[in-house]
């Protein structure tokens, strides 16, 4: 109905005028203006910050101290090993979230008979606040309680101190941001699988092609933008794993597992030198700038392409 | 469709099932362990059948400060969202007209923001809250997820936004009515199931959070997140109430997460798959 209606008034009209209408700014203008006060503002002021000696712990008033709280950092063992910590949590938890999505995606592709139910399964983890996940899985890990190690030594397999062993603990925490957000990319991914026509596929079957030369000649080929995209999406929202950390191994065994955002979040309010904790976070910008906004605008560009 | 011979589809099975069940274990892991007695929690080897109780759910249940936490994470979440909507809903509106430059910019920093991890602002906001003696009060979490549930809600709004007719709003100003006319009683009726998925997306956030209300919830406003890491105190964890805490905790993302199971990726899809 509501289209007739349109169709039958609006047609005639010249849709130039409306586009480009000025009216339509003053409705967008409070929401980008609330924005940037919220977010600009506190970014010059950790900048202003992590120039000055504030520290909640030391009786003498914060002074200006330029660019000492910088100099500091390039001392400081800890923070300098936070940084491959970091690409370490970007990189390595994305390719295997890639990989396995697109095997989840293929599976629930299928039509198989119980498929509708271990769709529900599969996304189940989107669905869970992050701090139980951290929860669910340090529970696993904790000897006796969680039962991981006995499993395994029941496959045969000596299962390692997961919290307690420094390498270990890394790969503790890829395991469960793999396992928290494969889903979201598994259905993503499924999403564009269903918009290739069957056609397709009834083509490849009239050429004599198998089921995994199908997948891998027709499906792999028209997802590769998609595994971009969501590659792109993944690695900026990465160090997003901040609670997962907490919870797991709280950045241990000796901060073996702390991210720069993380140690940035111990100066700051475990040890409470606020100054050099905005050091650190003017530093995390950085790193984030130089990796997110090229990578956005990448992801802009997908969008854009199609609308 | 494509041809599958049987025993690609018993590999499909295996594989499927077989990641259910890595899905699945923590969870059921977690949920048996929140009806497991301490006794029984600590069993070696670890029992897999057991005599359920609910002594941690009762524990819980009677505890004050659980109980407020709960009050707590539903008055912010709510209000985040509430406030959030007000901002972003003329803001969607102008975004399915608008074009070019203005679009575009408007897009990118509402899409880094969204991305943006809080800790960027997490310092300043606690030493202004500080002196401003907003710490630990609701108004003072709600601003902040202000930040993200805007532009989450713009993000999530758009794509059904983008299906109403443009020839809608031009027959409304052909008319004589004025564009929030339009918007209030004509288009937001449309969107309304949008509107819906989006608050739910929205609310979901705020009630998951759990950096800034680690920081800037203490005693009165302590949100559900992090009243459940009180029972990792110091004098020892008290599993079974944190595993039961946690169940609770994951009750709203459960039913709702599932109703709008479509629109948590549409937001991404809807924009990039089309064409």
């Amino acid at each position: 109905m509501v289209s007739l209606v349109a169709k039958a008034l609006g047609r005639s009209e010249d849709p130039e005028s409306l586009a480009s209408s000025r009216a339509h700014l003053k409705y967008l203008a409070p929401s980008i203006a609330l924005l940037l006060v919220l977010t600009i503002l506190p970014m010059l002021f950790t900048l202003y910050l992590s120039t000055s000696s504030l520290s909640y712990t030391s009786p003498r008033p914060p002074r200006f101290i330029g660019l000492r709280n910088y100099e500091r950092l390039l001392d400081d063992a800890r923070f300098l090993k936070s940084i491959p910590v970091s690409l370490l949590f970007i990189g390595a938890p994305v390719v295997v979230q890639l990989f396995l999505g697109f095997i989840v995606a293929v599976i629930m592709n299928e039509r198989l008979p119980y498929m509708r139910w271990l769709r529900f399964v599969f996304v189940a983890p989107m669905v869970i606040p992050p701090i139980a996940m951290g929860l669910m899985w340090r529970i696993l890990y904790t000897p006796h309680l969680g039962g991981l190690n006995y499993f395994l030594g029941l496959a045969g397999i000596d299962g390692p101190g997961w919290l307690t062993d420094p390498n270990w603990a890394l790969v503790a925490i890829i395991m469960v941001a793999v396992w928290g957000w494969t889903p979201f990319v598994g259905l993503f991914f499924l999403a564009v699988m269903q918009s290739i026509p069957d056609e397709l596929y009834e083509a490849g079957v009239i050429d004599g092609a198998t089921w995994v030369q199908s997948v891998r000649h027709i499906t792999l080929p028209l997802l590769r933008p998609t595994f971009a995209f969501i590659g792109i999406f993944r690695v900026i929202e990465a160090l997003g794993i901040f609670p997962i950390i907490y919870i797991v191994t709280n950045g241990g065994p000796a901060s073996a597992t702390e991210t720069v955002n993380f140690y940035g979040f111990v100066s700051g309010f475990n040890n409470l030198r606020v100054g050099y904790a905005s050091a650190i976070i003017v530093v995390f910008f950085v790193m984030l700038f130089v990796i997110v906004v090229p990578a956005m605008r990448l992801l802009l560009s997908y969008i854009q392409v199609s609308d | 469709m494509k041809r599958r011979s049987s025993v690609t589809t018993f590999s499909l099975y295996t594989v499927g099932t077989l990641y259910g069940v890595a899905v699945l274990f923590p969870i059921v892991w977690m949920l048996m362990l929140a009806l497991k007695s301490q006794l029984d929690a600590f069993a070696n080897p670890p029992l897999l059948i057991f005599e359920p109780t609910l002594e941690h759910f009762i524990a819980i249940f009677g505890d004050r400060e659980f109980l407020e936490s709960i009050a707590n994470s539903v008055i912010i979440s709510t209000g985040s969202v509430v406030f959030a909507m007000i901002f972003a809903i003329p803001a969607t509106f102008a975004l399915t007209i608008l074009q070019g430059r203005v679009r575009r910019n408007a897009l990118l920093t509402i899409l880094l923001i969204r991305t943006a991890p809080g800790m960027i602002y997490l310092l300043p906001y606690f030493v202004v809250y500080s002196r401003l003696g907003m710490l630990d009060t609701h108004a003072a979490l709600i601003i902040i997820y202000l930040i993200f549930n805007v532009p989450l809600i713009i993000w999530t709004l758009m794509p059904v936004w983008n299906a109403v007719p443009r020839e809608l709003r031009e027959s409304g100003m052909i008319d004589g009515a004025s564009l929030w006319q339009i918007l209030f009683f004509i288009e937001l009726p449309l969107v309304r199931v949008g509107i819906i998925a989006s608050g739910i997306v929205a609310f979901l956030f705020a009630w998951n959070e759990f950096l800034f209300a680690l920081v800037i919830s203490a005693n009165d406003s302590v949100t559900l997140a992090v009243a459940i890491t009180r029972y990792m105190g110091y004098e020892g964890t008290e599993w079974g109430k944190l595993a039961a805490a946690a169940s609770v905790m994951m009750l709203p993302g459960i039913i709702f997460g599932f109703l709008i199971q479509r629109y948590m990726v549409s937001g991404l899809t809807a924009g990039a798959i089309k064409g």
